[in-house]
C-alpha cells in the first residue's frame, strides 16, 4: 500500500463531503483516529490522511449509508466487529486461512482448542503470516505468541505494531502502541514491522 | 436476577465495589473498586478508586473518580474529576468537571466549566460557561456563548459552529466579556465573535466583532464584519 498522503482540503474537494460529515464520521469511528495525521505547514497546521485508505473508506461509507445507519456502519467497519466469529480447526484449514504448520505450533504453545474465537484466530493469523513469508523461524514464532498472549484482550484496540529486532542472531519481539519512528543501534536490524490493525483487516476479508 | 442493594453512606465510610441499585453518599465516602449502579448521588465528598458505570450520576459536592466514568445522565453542581475517560450521553455541568483523557457524549450543556485533556466529542455542545480542551472539540452543533474569562481549544470541528459574545449576567456595569482562543476551527457554517484563531476553514464563514484571525479559507461565502481583524482570506475549491 502506498504511503501517499492527502490533505483534508484536497480530500473534501475530491470526495465532495463536508466538514460536518467528516467530523461526524470521525466521531462515529468510521474514520479511525490514526488516519488523522497532523502536520505543520507554512500556513499553519494541516491534517493529512493516508490517501488510498481514506478514499476507499469514504467510498464505502457513501455507498452504504443509504441503506445503513451510521451506527450500523460503525459496527460493520470497526476492527472488533468480527469478534463474534468462531471457527473450528478444520474450517480454518479447509478455507486456507492459516497453514497447518502454524496451527500446530499455536496448539502446542497454547493447548488444544476445538474452535478459535476471533482474538485467538488473529494470533494464529499473524503467526502464520510471518512464518509463511519466511520472516521468522519457529523459535521466534514461539516468542511472538508469548508476546501476543501478554497483550491478550487489548490486542487490536489501538494502533498496535509488532516489531522484531535481531542483533547478532538474537531476536527480540516487541509490541508497541503508537510509535512513529523507531531508531535502533547499528548492529541491530528491524526484521519485521507489522501493524496489527492491517492484519485484522486482512483477516476479516479472508473470513 | 435478584435486585441489587442500595448503598447509603452517612457520615464517613468506605465500601467495596460491585453492583448496586442506588448509591448515595452524604458526608464522606470511598468506594474502593469498580462499581455499577442505577443512581449515584454525592452530597459531600466521595472518591471512587475504580471505574464507575451508572444510569444517573448527580454530584452536589465533590467527587473524584480515579478511572473511567460511563453514564446515561450526568449532572454536576459541584466538582467532578475523572482520572481517565468519560462516556456520557447527557451531561449538564453547572459546577466544574475535569477529564484527564477523552470525553465522549451526546449532548453537553455547559454553564460551569469543563477541562478535557484529550478530545471532546459530542453531537451537541452548548456552552455559556468556560471550557478548555487540549485536543479536538468535535460536535455536530457547537453553540458557544462567551460570558466570562477565556476558553481555550486546540481544534474545533463540526457542522455548525456559532461563537457569540455575551455580557456576564452579574456585574452589568463592568466590561467582563468572554473570549475564545483556538488554533484551528473548521465547520460548514461558521460564525465567530471574540475569537482568536490561526486558521478558520469553512463553507460559509462569518467573522464578527472582536475576532483576530490569521487566515480564513472558505468555499462559498466569507464575510468580515466591522470590528474584526482577518489578516488573510482566500477562496478555495
Amino acid at each position: 500500500m502506498s504511503n501517499e498522503l492527502i490533505s483534508k482540503k484536497d480530500l473534501l474537494d475530491l470526495t465532495g463531503i463536508s466538514y460536518g460529515q467528516l467530523y461526524r464520521w470521525k466521531r462515529k469511528n468510521l474514520i479511525p483516529e490514526e488516519w488523522f495525521i497532523r502536520k505543520s505547514t507554512f500556513t499553519g497546521q494541516e491534517t493529512f490522511f493516508p490517501k488510498e485508505k481514506v478514499l476507499e473508506r469514504i467510498d464505502k461509507i457513501q455507498s452504504m449509508k443509504e441503506t445503513l445507519s451510521l451506527d450500523e456502519l460503525a459496527e460493520l467497519l470497526s476492527p472488533l466487529s468480527a469478534a463474534g466469529v468462531e471457527l473450528s480447526k478444520n474450517e480454518l484449514l479447509k478455507r486456507n486461512i492459516v497453514t497447518n504448520k502454524s496451527l500446530e505450533l499455536y496448539v502446542t504453545e497454547n493447548g488444544m482448542t476445538e474452535s478459535f474465537p476471533f482474538d485467538q484466530l488473529l494470533k494464529v493469523f499473524i503467526l502464520d503470516k510471518l512464518l509463511s513469508s519466511g520472516d521468522i523461524s519457529l523459535d521466534e514464532g514461539r516468542m511472538l505468541l508469548q508476546v501476543l498472549k501478554e497483550a491478550s484482550g487489548t490486542l487490536g484496540q489501538s494502533k498496535h505494531e509488532l516489531l522484531l529486532i535481531r542483533k547478532l542472531g538474537v531476536t527480540s519481539c516487541l509490541l508497541v502502541n503508537g510509535a512513529e519512528n523507531i531508531i535502533v543501534d547499528q548492529g541491530s536490524k528491524v526484521t519485521v514491522r507489522l501493524s496489527v490493525m492491517s492484519c485484522i483487516e486482512e483477516l476479516k476479508t479472508n473470513l | 436476577m435478584t435486585k441489587a442493594n442500595n448503598l447509603m453512606m452517612n457520615g464517613s465510610g468506605s465500601a467495596a465495589g460491585g453492583l448496586y441499585n442506588k448509591v448515595k453518599i452524604m458526608g464522606e465516602g470511598t468506594i474502593t473498586d469498580d462499581f455499577e449502579c442505577t443512581l449515584f448521588k454525592t452530597y459531600g465528598s466521595s472518591e471512587a478508586s475504580g471505574n464507575v458505570k451508572g444510569g444517573d450520576i448527580e454530584i452536589f459536592g465533590e467527587t473524584e473518580v480515579k478511572r473511567n466514568v460511563q453514564a446515561s445522565n450526568l449532572k454536576v453542581y459541584g466538582t467532578l474529576s475523572i482520572g481517565q475517560s468519560a462516556t456520557i450521553e447527557n451531561t449538564k455541568i453547572r459546577g466544574s468537571v475535569d477529564v484527564a483523557k477523552k470525553f465522549t457524549g451526546d449532548k453537553v450543556d455547559l454553564k460551569g466549566s469543563i477541562t478535557v485533556k484529550g478530545d471532546l466529542e459530542a453531537e451537541e455542545f452548548i456552552s455559556s460557561g468556560l471550557f478548555e480542551v487540549s485536543g479536538l472539540l468535535n460536535a455536530d452543533v457547537i453553540d458557544v456563548k462567551l460570558r466570562f474569562s477565556t476558553s481555550q481549544v486546540q481544534e474545533m470541528g463540526g457542522q455548525t459552529i456559532r461563537v457569540q459574545k455575551k455580557k456576564g449576567a452579574f456585574l452589568p456595569f463592568v466590561k467582563n466579556e468572554g473570549f475564545l482562543e483556538a488554533k484551528v476551527i473548521e465547520g460548514d457554517d461558521v460564525f465567530l465573535e471574540n475569537t482568536t484563531a490561526d486558521i478558520v476553514r469553512g463553507k460559509s464563514v462569518r467573522i464578527g466583532a472582536g475576532c483576530e484571525i490569521q487566515l480564513v479559507e472558505y468555499y462559498d461565502e466569507f464575510k468580515a464584519l466591522s470590528g474584526s481583524i482577518v489578516k488573510e482570506h482566500r477562496k478555495i475549491g
